[in-house]
Order: structure tokens, then C-alpha cells, then sequence
């Protein structure tokens, strides 16, 4: 027989972003950055080898002025549910579901940096550290005490503010919650100027994340590959539902720093 | 005993198998094991006891309040506090202190265009010697102010009282007047970015979300704010001015608006006259916008009220004066002067008696300055375009700039002293153009300064007092005063950072205990209240406005090889510098549009010839500029979209195609080829 | 002679064993003082404090650990004693409030992260069992590092061998928290521990 490590009841943790509300300011980008100790890039990085565990993407309508809008989409790690792709690839055993939050936990120290995972998974939310972390002039001292900074050689991604999560799990050790689930938000939540971004415990009926991940408007990424993700969008706008269903558009633009 | 060399080898096999049963093969592996996983050039994270302290940013007028999270002594991370929300660049100001781009030592430029740096006296000395050659030539001193409305601006004109060669130049829009947005139904936006960089993070879009406000965004291009509005006008670029005039047009046609008020205003015939050649049907041509579209807008500003009609203010650009004329009667007609949810005057924030006559200094804007006329020429955090200003100065002259990064005009600066950064220093904030009300609102430093860092104020303190001026207190000290005078005044009231509680100020019984309570996080307010304005003024028909019908004309819808396209600047708004790791994520997201890109509808790209993703040269007047060539479907056909980089590095050429631009009012035309 | 070759045997492997378990430890761990000496049993005996009164966990789960200068100058504002410790104390810390830069034994590197909220409020673990008697100890002793990894002697534990004879507490390495988590059946994920 086990036991959990901390005495309270397991979540299923979720978040809810509402499109609609997002104009694509990039402070949800930034928190997290900050949060989770993501460097600054060296020389000749690219959008395709640089580290952005919250990457905010530009969608188009596809029609020509006057008709062409723009709308903003987070994506992050999905925290896939049912099929994990990452999970069944990794040859390490460096990626697990943890059943006390249901969070796609992502273990660099026990990473090869065969980057199996960056392929499995279709959101293309896996960065692979190909330079050493560094920060300029010091900066590094400004690094979050709560969350280590990775080397090289590894992959990483969004583990919903894990930092945060042990924070919070400690604060309830002190407060004796038992029976609750542990409550806590992300970077990105907390930062959002517009609140687009609702974090929260999907299995608790009552928590807004739940009732909003189930409003009619309510969508989530390939949902046809039945990857079960926690991470839900909502728009009223049908073209940006429509654009969910389908790949992202292929990356030809290819950023070169410095 | 003779030993051999067998003997030696079962001496070494012998070390060999003792060897196993010590501990040194297993935990040498076990170590270097542990290394290959903390490679020991890996930073380490700070530790200290995780405490929080309050402060207020002012790296723009919003003056948000801050929540700095730190570790030991150093901040790790800011957050909003008191229910507001921080930007992306005040989420990442901590970050600010360590930009390889910041330059915390004085600098003086070389004639090869290179820094070089000084010591502090040594600027001083060149500055004093500067001002001192010109003190008896009238307006030949020309101060200007980026932070309008502080504590710091009144003791500028302090200094500009005190000599008379000297002019205060400063936008005094915003410290005077504020938009009373949360009780505002209607919001017709010329350009302004309001879901960018335009007020408080997040508040048009909370508003928007919650029901409250209806944005209309009139732009030439499917911005993000375009996309995000109620509704979007794609006008045309230079037909703002004429716009603006055609609702006027159909307002006064249909009659909708305070006849009682509006028609006692000193110019009204004369308007009537003017307005009357702004049909939207005569308008509709150039701001490419059907009659029926200019007159819904004109109905729904009128009646849906309270509305304000707001356009970016574009200091010294030619052209946006007209379009702030043809603005402020539109909203004088609308009502929106002095009303609820209009845009009110702020209530005065008290001022200590040694600054009072100071207070009464005007501020002097850019245009009225002659041409060729500034000798010496002092920036303090200043974002006008380089090209403006240099327009002003005369041949022989020295440029100062104080702030904390060498980028924009400052770039350009002849002398160059280090201001601290807000996490550095004790200074207030400027007044929000989002809220009406009045602030005070003072930085804690959690950092110290770079010591040869100054305030621009104690800078010219310390030149006024060499040459022979009387020198004013610190900056802090007046500060002091200015909390003194606020709680001996006796209105309005404290919020605190830390729960957003307010508390009146009646309860601080010391200045210490304000002072406290302001330092430790916490903003003084007074609310504004609705009053009419005293007297209204309405331009005629002899105004500059008369000529705007003759220089609104339609982009060109077949443009040939050659062609002048309308040209459409998005300058960079926000501070002059931001975290590397923001400037990288924005690069890698693809977020923000990269600097010194040209954007230009794929029509009109093959019509005049022109081939995309390759390097392209823009003209406009007499300012050329290399740029990237993009096709987009999200700018208008026929027009020429810009993205200008913000004149980060000295070497760059000494141009800047924001300066030329009047994207507001006047229409400026750019040539654009392939090279 | 007939046995220089196992004399020569012998000794190698004799030499070997005193080298590798007398020397190595001395070799691989690099020891330095504290920039201060502190006694607990000052504190705790003769002062009658508690250890909860400087590292005790916060209302926010956090724990204090080893106390900021400002915790120090509550009572040592001006010199209580006549160390000389003391008075380095009160004149190059206090004064300025300056952190005394402590070698910390018991430093996990920055991917570990343990809760003492867990361990201390929920299971209800003493201090002793995993910080042994140092609340009792008299003097601060070298801070010993060891020079590959960085870590400190006190993560691989006081024994080179990691084999007590006595079942005494070994360490604070990983294998350590797993021992004790096992035998209390306890359940984890890596990021449980990891950060």
C-alpha cells in the first residue's frame, strides 16, 4: 500500500485562455521567462532553437483587407491527458504524469537530450537547451530562487509553474489543509493584464476553470489526435476556433538573433 | 633484496586490487557523476528569505504599482500590485539594472561619432561652460522635460524662471487634462495603440470585456487593437483630419448635440461654415469610408455617450497639430470636455510654497521653438525623433542628455550623464492619460544607483550653482516637501500597494507617517470632478484646418513602379529599452513586428514591381532608410507600412523616418525600391 | 628472494587501503572556516532560546532557515559578551547589516528541493534526525567541500564508506530520502523533490 507524499486530495490541474481577450501584449511570455528562469539567447539563435516555454503566435484569417484580422494565441505545453506522446517516447523515463496534479512533469537531470519528445509532441512545445543557460552582465543574479536553472544538452517545457506548485503544497503542510486540492496560479495567470488566462483544478466542479473549460465556445488544440489536453481556449470568433483543428502552419520564417 | 620489475608489477597489481575495496573508484565515480549534471559554470540561484516591497514604476506615465519579490536584498521578480497589472518591459524591469545596453557611466561623444567616457566633474565643467555662453540670449536654452507633470518638472522651470535664456518644452496634455475611462460608454481611437502601450496594461480591454466601453480604431492597418475593436474603420492615412471633420459635419447637420452650449462657443458660425465642406459623401473618396459608415460613427458618438475621440499626440510633427484641433472640437461638440466620463482637468497636486511661483512657468512646445535656434539643447528622458529636434538647433550647439540609456535622441546627444533607473531612485511618476484623477506617487529605491548616475534635476542644480545661479535642494528633498504639502492641504487619500485598501488622509497625523505610507507602497489620490470648461472656442474658417479637404487624397489604387505610396510609421512607443530576455522572446515568437521592416499589401507589391523578402530602400523627404521589404495581407492596398527601430547604436545613420512623418493629418509620401 | 613478489603484492595493496581510505577523504575534500564562530550551545543553553526562534517555518510554507543579519541584531546590537567573535559580529555585520556569509552544511544543490513544512509540521520529523546534534555543538566546524562536485561533506555523509556499523544516520544524498521514503511507503514524482 502507498501513500502520497502530501495529504491532499490529487487535482487535475487546467487552464482556460480566453482569445478573445488577448491582444497579444507577450507579459504572460515574460512571467514565465522570469518565473522559470528561461536566459536570454546567445549569438545566432533562432525561433527554432531558442528556449520560449510560452510562445505567443500570431493567427491570420486568411482574408485580405479590409477583411484580414489578427488574433493572438499562448501555446505552451498542453499538459496532455489521455495520450501523452512525449511520455510513451522517452527512452529515460524523464517525462511522467504526476497523479497528484495530473501536470506533465518534465525531469532535466534525467534527460539524454535525444529530443524523441520534441518530435512526438504535436504541439511543438519542447525546447531543447542547445547552449549553456547564460545571462548578461549579472543578470543572473536576478535568477527565481524557486526553480533551477537547466545546462545544456537537455529538453524542458512548461510544467505549470511547478516552483509554485511545491510553494503552495508546503504553504498547505502549514495550514493542515487535508482535503482540499492545493490552490495555486501560474506565472502567466497571475501576470495577464486582460485575465485572459484562468488556472485552477478542473476536477473541482466548482472552480471557474472547470465551468469555463465547458462553455460552448470552448475549444482545444488538435483535438482530434485525442491527446486529452488540459489546456482549453475559448473564442467567439469561429475562424479562430476553425484555425485549432489544424496543424500549425508550417514555420518558414526563421529568426536570427543578433 | 633486489627488486625487478616483476616485483614491481605485483606492487602495482597489488595497489590496484586494494584499490577496489577503498572507497576511491566508487565515489570518484559517483562525483563526477554529480558534476556532469551541475557543471559548476551553471548560476547558481540567490537565496535569502523571499520578501516583498512596494514601489512604483515610471518607466511610463501609468505609474503602476509595483510588487518587487526578492531574495535576500535582490529582486527576482515585479508584479502588479493593488490590482493592477504590469506590462511586458515592467514585468521584466529588474532585469533593467544588468542590459549590456545601459551606460552607467557619463559619456562624451567623439567627433568619429564614439562614446568615450568622462568623469562626472568633467561634464559638469563642459556643461557649465555651455549654458554659461548663452545665459543672456533669449531662448537660446531649450530643457525638454520627457516626464511632464512631476515634482522634477517644477524644478526645471524653477531653473528656466530663474535665467530667462532658457525654455521649458514639454507636452503638459496629459498632467493637466485625463480621460475619466471607466465611466466612458464610446472610445473613437485615431491610431492610438490602446491595446499596446496606451494607459494602465489591460484596462480598454477589461473595460471592453466587461461591457462597459465600446472602442471604435480607426487605422490604415489590421493591428491588434484593429482586430480587437468593436469596430474597425480602415481610413485612410492622412484623411484623419478631414474624418474627424465630417463627423463633426454630420453632427451638427443632424443636430445632435448641446445647441444651448455649443452654440454660444466663440467661432460657431465660423465652424458651421467650415465643416459644411465636410460631407462624408465629399470625404468618402479620401478616408476610403462609405457616407453611411462616417455618419454611424458620428450618431454613436453623439448618443451613445459619454464618447471621447482620442489621436496620438506626435510632438513637433507637422500635420498633427491640425488633426488635435479638428480632435478637440469634436469632442467639444460631443460633450466630452469637462463631463463624466469625458476627459476632465486634474485636480492640482499641491505644491510646497518655495515651488509655487515655479508651478506657474508655462511649458513651450516644440513648434513654437524657432528653427536653428537652441545653442543648448537638454534632453531628460526625452522620446521626440532625433530629425524633430535637430531641425530646432543652431550650428554651433551642445546636446545633453540625461537618462538612463544612450538610445533615441539620446543617442545623438553631444554629453551624455547616466540617470538611475525607477528601481534605483526616489522620484514620482507622471499622471496616467487613462484616469482623470490626481496622483502622487513616489519610487523606493531597492537597488542603489550607479554612483556616477544623476537625476537630470540635481545635475542642473549642480551646474546652476557654477554658474552663479542659486542651486535648488535635491530632488528628494522636495519631494519631502511636496508630501508635506499634500497632507497639510488635506484632501483626497492614500491607497495602500499591499491590499488596495484607501485610507483618508486625515489619518496621518506626521509627514513621517505619510512619507512612510507613500514610501512603502502606497499613492496619494484625489478624484476629479465634472466641470464645465469656462470658456469654449471652436476653430473657424480662417483656421489651419481650412486647407485639409485639399490635402486628403485617396492612397493610389494602381500604383506604377515608381510610385509615392502614403506612408504609415509605427515608431517604437514604448520605453527605449527592455529586457534581453524580452527582446528575445518577442524576436522568437515573431510577436512584435521587427524593426526597420517595411510592410505593403502583396497587390501592390506586384503592381509597382517591388519584390518581398529582399532588402528594400524608403525615401521619404529627405531621409532615406535600409528596410526589410514584407508582404501583408493586414495593411492597406496602396499604402506603405513602417516599422522604425528605435535608434538604438550611435553608429546608426542619423535618420529617423518617425521625425518626417506626419501619420496623423498631414500625408507624407515615401518612394520604396528594391536594392 | 622467494617472496619479494607477494611481499611486493602486499604492500601495494596495503599502501593502496591507507591511501584510499586515510587519504583520499583529505584529498577530495577541500575545509575552510566559518567567517564566524557561533556556538548553539550558547544560544540554546545558556540563553534558553529554542531552535524554532530562528528557523522556524513561515506562514507562507517557507522555511527560514538560517536567519538573516537582521534576526541577529535584535540582540546583538551592541556586544552582550566579550568574544572576540562577538565583536566581529556586532562591528563588521551588524553594524552595516551586512549577511555573514555562512558555509552551509547542509546545502542541497539548486535542483533539490526539500519542504521542511512537510517533514517538520506534516510528518512531524525532529530536527535531530536528519541535522543530527549540530543544535548542541559548541563550535562551527570546518566547512568541508568536496572538489569535484561542490557539494558538501555533509550530503555524502561523515563516513567515506557510507557504511555506519552503528545504523546511524549516513547522509542527505538522494539515496538517503529515498531510504526513509520507501520504509514509510511514501509515493512520488521527480518534481516532487526536483525543481
Amino acid at each position: 500500500m502507498t501513500k502520497e507524499t502530501v495529504k491532499t486530495r490529487p487535482a487535475r490541474y487546467g487552464m482556460v485562455i480566453d482569445l478573445d481577450r488577448c491582444n497579444g501584449c507577450g507579459a504572460c511570455m515574460i512571467a514565465c521567462a522570469v518565473e522559470n528562469n528561461v536566459p536570454a539567447c546567445p549569438e545566432g539563435v533562432t525561433d527554432r532553437t531558442g528556449i520560449t516555454w510560452m510562445r505567443v503566435q500570431k493567427l491570420s484569417n486568411g482574408q485580405s483587407f479590409p477583411d484580414s484580422r489578427t488574433a493572438f494565441i499562448p501555446v505552451m505545453c498542453q499538459q496532455c491527458g489521455d495520450k501523452t506522446p512525449c511520455v510513451s517516447v522517452c527512452p529515460q523515463q524523464a517525462v511522467e504524469v504526476d497523479e497528484a496534479s495530473g501536470i506533465v512533469d518534465q525531469m532535466p537531470q534525467r534527460c539524454l537530450g535525444c529530443r524523441y519528445c520534441m518530435v512526438a509532441c504535436p504541439y511543438h512545445a519542447r525546447y531543447f537547451n542547445w547552449w549553456d543557460p547564460a545571462w548578461p552582465n549579472g543578470m543572473e543574479r536576478t535568477l527565481n530562487p524557486d526553480v533551477a536553472p537547466r545546462m545544456r544538452g537537455v529538453v524542458e517545457k512548461c510544467n505549470f509553474c511547478h516552483g509554485r506548485y511545491q510553494e503552495a503544497r508546503a504553504k498547505a503542510a502549514v495550514d493542515g489543509a487535508a482535503e482540499r486540492a492545493v490552490e495555486y496560479t501560474t506565472a502567466c495567470a497571475e501576470a495577464c493584464p486582460t485575465g485572459a488566462i484562468t488556472f485552477g483544478d478542473l476536477d473541482d466542479p466548482g472552480s471557474e476553470v472547470a465551468q469555463l473549460a465547458k462553455s460552448e465556445n470552448a475549444f482545444r488544440l488538435l483535438e482530434k489526435l485525442g491527446t486529452g489536453p488540459k489546456v482549453h481556449y475559448i473564442s467567439k470568433r469561429a475562424w479562430v476556433r476553425a484555425a485549432a483543428g489544424s496543424s500549425l502552419a508550417a514555420e518558414t520564417r526563421e529568426v536570427r538573433h543578433g | 633484496m633486489s627488486l625487478g620489475r616483476r616485483d614491481l608489477l605485483k606492487f602495482l597489481g597489488g595497489a590496484a586490487a586494494g584499490a577496489i575495496f577503498t572507497p576511491v573508484p566508487w565515489k570518484l565515480i559517483d562525483d563526477v557523476s554529480i558534476w556532469t549534471q551541475n557543471w559548476s559554470w551553471l548560476p547558481l540561484v540567490p537565496r535569502g528569505e523571499i520578501q516583498s516591497k512596494y514601489t512604483t514604476c515610471t518607466l511610463c506615465s501609468s505609474g503602476c504599482p509595483v510588487r518587487v519579490r526578492c531574495a535576500g536584498a535582490q529582486p527576482v521578480s515585479m508584479w502588479g500590485a493593488a490590482g493592477h497589472r504590469l506590462c511586458p518591459i515592467g514585468l521584466s524591469a529588474h532585469h533593467l539594472p544588468y542590459h549590456p545596453g545601459r551606460l552607467a557611466r557619463p559619456m562624451e561623444h567623439t567627433q568619429g561619432g564614439k562614446w568615450q567616457p568622462i568623469t562626472l566633474e568633467a561634464a559638469v565643467e563642459r556643461i557649465s561652460t555651455g549654458l554659461s555662453g548663452c545665459l543672456r540670449q533669449r531662448g537660446s536654452i531649450a530643457i525638454v522635460d520627457g516626464r511632464a507633470g512631476t515634482t522634477a518638472s517644477l524644478l526645471y522651470k524653477r531653473f528656466v524662471a530663474q535665467t530667462n535664456a532658457a525654455v521649458y518644452i514639454a507636452d503638459e496634455t496629459t498632467a493637466r487634462n485625463g480621460i475619466d475611462l471607466d465611466r466612458t460608454s464610446t472610445l473613437l481611437s485615431l491610431g492610438v495603440p490602446l491595446q499596446d502601450s496606451w494607459g494602465e496594461p489591460g484596462h480598454v480591454m477589461r473595460l471592453q470585456a466587461d461591457g462597459k466601453l465600446t472602442v471604435i480604431h480607426a487605422e490604415a492597418r489590421a493591428s491588434a487593437t484593429a482586430s480587437l475593436a468593436d469596430t474597425w474603420l480602415p481610413l485612410a492615412p492622412g484623411a484623419e483630419t478631414a474624418f474627424v471633420l465630417a463627423l463633426a459635419h454630420v453632427i451638427l447637420k443632424d443636430g445632435i448635440y448641446d445647441r444651448g452650449r455649443i452654440q454660444k462657443a466663440e467661432n460657431f458660425r465660423s465652424f458651421e461654415t467650415l465643416i459644411a465642406a465636410f460631407s462624408p459623401e465629399r470625404v468618402a473618396a479620401a478616408t476610403g469610408l462609405a457616407p453611411d459608415v462616417i455618419g454611424d460613427v458620428a450618431r454613436q458618438l453623439a448618443q451613445a455617450g459619454p464618447s471621447v475621440v482620442l489621436a496620438e499626440s506626435r510632438p513637433g510633427v507637422d500635420g498633427a497639430d491640425e488633426l488635435a484641433t479638428a480632435v478637440a472640437a469634436l469632442n467639444l461638440l460631443i460633450g466630452s470636455e469637462g463631463s463624466e466620463g469625458g476627459i476632465l482637468a486634474r485636480p492640482e497636486v499641491p505644491v510646497h510654497d518655495s515651488l509655487k511661483d515655479a508651478s506657474r512657468v508655462p511649458a513651450t512646445t516644440l513648434a513654437a521653438v524657432p528653427d536653428h535656434s537652441v545653442k543648448v539643447l537638454w534632453l531628460d528622458d526625452a522620446e521626440i525623433p532625433w530629425a524633430v529636434l535637430e531641425r530646432k538647433l543652431a550650428p554651433e550647439h551642445l546636446v545633453i542628455s540625461v537618462s538612463a540609456w544612450p538610445t533615441g535622441a539620446a543617442a545623438h546627444a553631444g554629453l551624455f550623464v547616466p540617470a538611475p533607473l525607477f528601481l534605483e531612485s526616489v522620484r514620482d511618476a507622471a499622471a496616467p492619460a487613462d484616469s482623470a484623477a490626481a496622483w502622487f506617487r513616489i519610487t523606493s529605491p531597492v537597488l542603489p544607483a550607479p554612483p556616477e548616475s544623476r537625476e537630470g534635476v540635481d545635475l542642473l542644480s549642480q551646474v546652476a550653482e557654477k554658474i552663479g545661479l542659486t542651486p535648488t535642494d535635491s530632488l528628494v528633498d522636495h519631494l519631502h516637501r511636496r508630501a508635506e504639502a499634500i497632507r497639510t492641504a488635506g484632501h483626497g487619500q492614500v491607497v495602500s500597494y499591499a491590499d488596495g485598501t484607501a485610507t483618508g488622509i486625515a489619518a496621518f497625523s506626521s509627514a513621517e507617517d505619510f512619507w512612510n505610507a507613500l514610501a512603502n507602497g502606497g499613492a496619494w489620490t484625489q478624484a476629479a470632478s465634472a466641470k464645465a470648461p469656462p470658456r469654449l472656442r471652436l476653430p473657424g474658417e480662417n483656421s489651419s484646418l481650412e486647407k485639409t479637404m485639399r490635402t486628403a487624397t485617396p492612397p493610389p489604387s494602381n500604383p506604377g513602379t515608381a510610385a509615392e505610396l502614403p506612408l504609415v510609421v509605427s515608431a517604437y512607443t514604448g520605453p527605449p529599452a527592455a529586457s534581453p530576455v524580452l527582446s528575445k522572446l518577442y524576436e522568437e515568437s515573431g510577436l512584435k513586428e521587427p524593426p526597420d521592416t517595411a510592410f505593403i499589401h502583396p497587390q501592390t507589391a506586384e503592381r509597382a514591381g517591388l519584390k518581398p523578402g529582399a532588402r528594400a530602400m524608403v525615401e521619404a523627404g529627405n531621409v532615406k532608410r535600409p528596410v526589410l521589404l514584407e508582404i501583408s495581407t493586414l495593411v492597406m492596398p496602396g499604402t506603405l507600412h513602417v516599422s522604425a527601430a528605435p535608434e538604438f547604436h550611435p553608429a546608426r545613420p542619423k535618420h529617423s523616418i518617425a521625425g518626417t512623418t506626419a501619420a496623423n493629418g498631414r500625408l507624407v509620401r515615401a518612394r520604396i525600391w528594391n536594392v | 628472494m622467494k617472496h619479494s613478489g607477494k611481499i611486493a603484492f602486499a604492500a601495494g595493496l596495503l599502501l593502496a587501503l591507507h591511501l584510499g581510505w586515510r587519504q583520499f577523504p583529505d584529498v577530495l575534500y577541500s575545509k575552510a572556516d566559518q567567517p564566524l564562530q557561533f556556538s548553539h550551545k550558547v544560544h540554546v543553553e545558556d540563553s534558553g532560546m529554542s531552535c524554532e526562534d530562528c528557523h522556524f517555518v513561515r506562514d507562507d510554507g517557507r522555511f527560514t532557515g538560517i536567519p538573516p543579519i537582521a534576526k541577529c541584531a535584535e540582540c546583538h546590537a551592541e556586544p552582550l559578551g566579550a568574544t572576540p567573535h562577538e565583536k566581529v559580529l556586532v562591528e563588521k555585520y551588524v553594524a552595516t547589516l551586512t549577511e555573514i556569509p555562512w558555509r552551509v552544511y547542509s546545502r542541497q544543490p539548486d535542483n533539490v528541493y526539500f519542504p521542511h513544512a512537510a517533514h517538520v509540521k506534516t510528518a512531524k520529523l525532529a530536527c535531530e534526525s536528519c541535522h543530527g546534534e549540530h543544535g548542541k555543538t559548541e563550535n562551527l566546524r570546518p566547512y568541508e567541500q568536496n572538489r569535484i562536485s561542490g557539494y558538501s561533506r555533509d550530503i555524502w555523509g561523515p563516513s567515506i564508506s557510507r557504511i555506519s556499523l552503528k545504523g546511524e544516520r549516513l547522509g542527505m544524498k538522494m539515496d538517503d530520502c529515498i531510504d526513509c521514503h520507501t520504509e514509510k511507503k511514501l509515493r512520488h514524482s521527480c518534481l516532487d523533490c526536483h525543481k
